[in-house]
């Protein structure tokens, strides 16, 4: 009984190594996600954009709805996104009053920041990739801002500061 | 003034909206590549469809004026044009433009050339069809004078020398046509009518259509007033024919392809029809006019009816002519010397390349026969029979005088 015992221990021992040798799996860090031109899709009547450059597809009804709270009909033209170094995705649309910051899970699309924007948001947005950064445009006015994981800023004054919600 | 200010005020509204245009496409990498792409596109099809070579010139200025605005978005266009690049793009601009202005100018430079060619036709045309018409007023006015003999020989010059003339000016048309279609680049021609649509030659004014009247006009001619034409007239003739045929069988293909009418080919096969019958018509009245004219100067020479033919006849004729000089020189055949001699050398001064080109005798042939008449001539005079004379004279005198000295002595004798 004692060896019998001593003998399954073993085997437990053993196999419990073994799972947690095979779990370990192989990290390359410094990856750089950052896409060099921002997407400018426009959605079908479902609310789909297929980016085929990019291989990403995804439905924008749950991103209107939060800025709408309607989802009887797709309401843009264009949903304009940019993926940023860290691997996030912004993500807004004309007249959007946020922009959106997504992380790529497995087969979804998470939200991890939104960011506002001023009254009455912009009517002409645009992301452009910048070293360390994500560039939103209004194309009408010239303001611009910068957008990191941690919060946007607008460039010109450096001071604004508007935190994620 | 209210228009004036209404200018001011386009150009303010102008600028301003391309200053905010520019402030717009700066502001955006996705304006800026995106404008540089429909940019792009749309010179492409500017080069693609250019039909004048100073716009293709506008365009390759435009193509600078490009690549000074995006030059300093190059990093950006390069990941956006991957995996072309934008220096790629730029210089495809500008090898297309300059391809395209090099292309045009070179069509415009055919369609000039067409131009011209088609003008000089046009008079060459004018002419033949002049020279023609004055050949036919001579035919029938020789037909109608018969019975002048002093008018119709004045007539048939003048006929002779029109025939002389309008075979010039053939040899013109003949230089011409193929020094301006030898420059002609069929496929540039191809693209200016692709490019306007229309047809590039007036068939009024077309070689093609010149070169069937022609060689109709010269069988005609060689077909009806055999009779009026001498040797001289076919040797020049056969020198028309050779240039004619060699022109045709150089620059034939190329001068069908380029006529603008639809019975090219049918034209094309009644032109080597043509030919064909003047070269084989041409051979025969010339052996004819040879033979007669030998016959007329009282040479018996055996007949022929080709090259060969003639050139065995010569040669017999004169083996024949040296033995019977050698063995006996008859004043006679030293006649005929003279008669054979006169034609050997207007054949030699005059004719000689027009034997050599229409195959009539080649070069050896003729040195062969220049050799025998040289022979010939050495034996040809008959020999002197002064000295007989002078001797049947002196005998004749001494007998007379002889007589007389004796009738003298016997007179004396007597007395």
């Amino acid at each position: 009984m004692k060896y019998y015992t001593k003998a399954c221990a073993g085997i437990l021992i053993f196999a419990v190594v073994s799972v947690i040798g095979c779990k370990q799996s192989m990290v390359i860090s410094k990856v750089d996600y950052s896409q060099p031109i921002e997407s400018v899709i426009t959605p079908d009547e479902d609310g789909t954009v297929e980016d085929i450059k990019h291989g990403l597809k995804f439905n924008i009804l749950p991103i209107q709805y939060k800025e709408t709270q309607d989802t009887s009909s797709v309401t843009t033209s264009e949903i304009r996104y940019i993926r940023g170094s860290k691997g996030y995705y912004y993500l807004t649309a004309p007249t959007y009053k946020n922009v959106y910051m997504m992380s790529s899970e497995e087969a979804e699309l998470k939200l991890l920041e939104t960011f506002p924007i001023k009254e009455p948001g912009i009517d002409k947005p645009a992301f452009n990739q910048r070293e360390g950064y994500i560039q939103l445009v209004n194309r009408t006015t010239g303001e611009q801002y910068r957008l990191t994981p941690e919060g946007m800023v607008q460039e010109q004054t450096g001071t604004e500061m508007i935190e994620g919600q | 003034m209210k228009n004036v200010i209404s200018l001011l005020f386009s150009v303010f509204l102008l600028i301003s909206t391309t200053q905010s245009f520019a402030q717009q496409q700066e502001l955006s990498d996705y304006e800026i590549q995106k404008n540089f792409k429909t940019e792009f596109a749309k010179y492409k099809n500017q080069i693609d469809t250019v039909a004048v070579a100073d716009s293709a010139e506008a365009i390759l200025q435009r193509v600078q004026a490009l690549d000074s605005t995006y030059q300093d978005h190059e990093e950006l266009l390069n990941k956006s044009l991957y995996p072309d690049t934008y220096e790629q793009q730029i210089q495809e601009l500008r090898q297309a433009a300059m391809m395209a202005s090099n292309r045009l100018q070179k069509m415009q430079q055919q369609d000039e050339q067409l131009t011209n060619l088609h003008l000089r036709l046009l008079a060459y045309q004018e002419h033949v069809i002049e020279l023609t018409k004055d050949a036919d007023s001579l035919r029938l006015a020789m037909q109608e004078s018969i019975e002048s003999e002093k008018q119709l020989s004045g007539m048939v010059r003048n006929y002779r020398q029109n025939l002389e003339e309008r075979d010039e000016l053939i040899l013109a048309f003949i230089d011409s046509t193929v020094v301006a279609y030898q420059q002609m680049d069929l496929e540039a021609l191809q693209d200016l009518e692709n490019l306007d649509g229309r047809n590039r030659i007036n068939s009024d004014g077309d070689a093609l259509k010149m070169i069937q009247d022609i060689s109709a006009e010269n069988l005609g001619i060689l077909k009806e007033n055999s009779s009026k034409l001498r040797l001289a007239d076919y040797m020049r003739m056969h020198t028309v024919q050779q240039r004619f045929e060699q022109m045709w069988s150089r620059m034939g293909t190329k001068i069908t392809e380029v006529y603008g009418g639809n019975d090219a080919e049918e034209i094309a096969q009644n032109i080597d029809q043509n030919l064909a019958e003047w070269d084989k018509l041409l051979e025969d009245k010339t052996y004819t006019t040879l033979q007669d004219s030998l016959q007329a100067k009282g040479l018996e020479i055996s007949s022929f009816q080709n090259s060969e033919g003639f050139y065995n006849s010569l040669n017999s004729y004169l083996d024949q002519k040296i033995e019977k000089s050698r063995s006996d020189a008859s004043q006679a055949d030293y006649e005929r010397f003279q008669a054979f001699q006169d034609f050997w050398s207007t054949v030699e001064r005059q004719w000689s390349s027009h034997f050599q080109e229409a195959n009539i005798m080649s070069s050896p042939q003729m040195a062969t026969i220049s050799e025998k008449t040289d022979t010939w001539a050495q034996n040809a005079k008959p020999e002197s029979n002064m000295m007989l004379y002078l001797l049947i004279g002196a005998v004749l005198l001494v007998l007379i005088f002889g007589g007389l000295f004796i009738r003298e002595k016997q007179s004396t004798k007597s007395s």
